[in-house]
């Protein structure tokens, strides 16, 4: 059978678009591999010319129309080479428009506005756009910045985070990192909780009973406002065990957050991917 | 640069894809190549691994950290920031030539290298400074040496009082993989 002769219906294989390496990319490729279905691993240059689009009286057809998940590493911040940069954006581009035109199942779809998720690297603007209610102050610097603000409730300890090594030390400590820098009022001993959300199933990673918290609705709700199909929220949880606050929404879990929760996660994520 | 794929690469992929024997159709070229095979053992080796653990348990990643550490920034210290255009040059120029160079041959990155044979830039100085655009890929982890932890309260010697049922579902939040790997990995803010 040729390619332009199947349709979508008779594909049964997953295009995960990652970095070869990545080890969230293998689990997932494996686990659908062992369900009976056929699954690959392409970077961002190989999964792009597997792909068509053509627009037939104004309908965009893709080819071929399999599911899909976006891993998609990061360029090099600095460049190397123009064409290198270049051939990446190319790729890249239309890979959005494969991603956000077919009419196969893709996890954490991009919309018309982007490639990327409606997640900032500042929680406070991702809990904006997540419609939450306004959480602590929250400073990026170029030095590791003082205290700013009242501290509010239990989170009385002011936390500075170098973006460069993602160490995270209470003020006034240093982390002897160059920074830049990001920081946000916390609890000086913060306890947390992690969801893994794929659609409307929500997985706790730990077995605690924290049922009056409601995290995997609140969860379920947060990554569906800010249109994403899979994410892990992290809460940061009361001592008292009264009251939960989101403090991050990871688009892209890492293999360590999804292992926790695979018993559920997995055969849910089959049933999205080859409904 | 990573060169394109031949036809002949992309119709393999997309043949074995579409390939995939379904519901007892089998369609002709749906052999396995010899690197499918391996990965499909490879597979069941990781799979026979996790049987008899509860996936609640959690497992440690084969290497510790994201397979992106560090592999981005492959060769900084002398190719030069186009976007920061601080060097003087009109970077559209090279349409018209007018500093005589060819930037697309190349000659603009000193060491001619290919940015996937160059070495990780772990000064931190420029590959610190992360773009402010989109974020739409998985983003660079890295594992943190151990914290210092602020306030962590101490286990009195001996408790004068039973705990409470709050404080004993603390203490086991507390002591539980995610909270362990998430404060391992530094605090969440």
């Amino acid at each position: 059978m040729s390619s332009s002769e199947a349709s979508a219906s008779d594909s049964s294989g997953l295009v995960v678009v990652a970095d070869p390496e990545d080890a969230v990319a293998a689990e997932i490729r494996d686990f659908v591999e062992d369900s009976g279905h056929e699954a690959v691993i392409l970077d961002v240059f190989d999964a792009a010319q597997l792909f068509t689009v053509t627009v037939e009286d104004s309908v965009a057809v893709v080819e071929p129309a399999v599911p899909m998940i976006l891993r998609l590493p990061s360029p090099p911040l600095r460049r190397i080479s123009f064409d290198a940069e270049f051939q990446f954006n190319e790729c890249l581009a239309h890979l959005w428009a494969v991603a956000a035109l077919t009419p196969a199942p893709v996890i954490n779809r991009p919309g018309p506005g982007g490639l990327g998720t409606r997640v900032s690297a500042s929680a406070a603007l991702t809990e904006l756009r997540a419609g939450l209610p306004g959480g602590s102050v929250e400073v990026f610097s170029s030095r590791p910045p003082e205290p700013v603000g009242p501290a509010e409730a239990e989170s009385t300890q002011w936390w500075v985070q170098d973006l460069a090594s993602w160490t995270t030390v209470p003020w006034p400590e240093r982390s002897g990192g160059s920074g830049p820098f990001r920081a946000r009022w916390s609890a000086p001993d913060p306890l947390f909780e992690n969801v893994v959300v794929l659609r409307d199933h929500a997985w706790p990673s730990s077995a605690v009973e924290l049922d009056r918290l409601r995290l995997e609705e609140r969860s379920t709700d947060i990554v569906a406002r800010l249109g994403l199909d899979l994410a892990a929220v992290v809460w940061r949880i009361s001592p008292d065990l009264t009251s939960a606050k989101p403090v991050m929404v990871e688009p892209f879990p890492d293999v360590e957050q999804l292992r926790m929760v695979w018993l559920g996660f997995g055969p849910q994520l089959l049933k999205v991917l080859f409904p | 640069m990573r060169p394109f794929l031949s036809a002949a690469e992309r119709r393999d992929v997309t043949g074995r894809l579409w390939a995939a024997p379904q519901q007892g159709l089998v369609f002709p070229g749906a052999e396995m190549t010899a690197g499918e095979r391996r990965r499909r053992k490879r597979g069941k080796d990781v799979k026979e691994s996790k049987e008899g653990k509860d996936s609640k348990d959690g497992k440690e990643s084969k290497e510790g950290k994201d397979s992106k550490d560090g592999k981005d920034e492959k060769e900084g210290k002398d190719s030069k920031d186009y976007k920061d255009g601080k060097d003087g040059k009109d970077h559209k120029d090279h349409k018209d030539g007018k500093d005589g160079k060819d930037h697309k041959d190349g000659k603009d990155d000193k060491d001619g290298k290919d940015h996937k044979d160059g070495k990780d830039d772990k000064e931190g100085s420029d590959w610190a400074m992360a773009p402010s655009g989109p974020d739409g890929f998985v983003r660079q982890r890295f594992e943190p040496a151990a914290l210092p932890s602020a306030g962590m309260p101490q286990a009195p010697a001996d408790r004068a009082h039973p705990l409470t049922e709050e404080e004993e579902t603390a203490a086991e939040l507390r002591s539980s993989r995610v909270n362990r790997l998430l404060r391992g990995r530094g605090v969440v803010i």
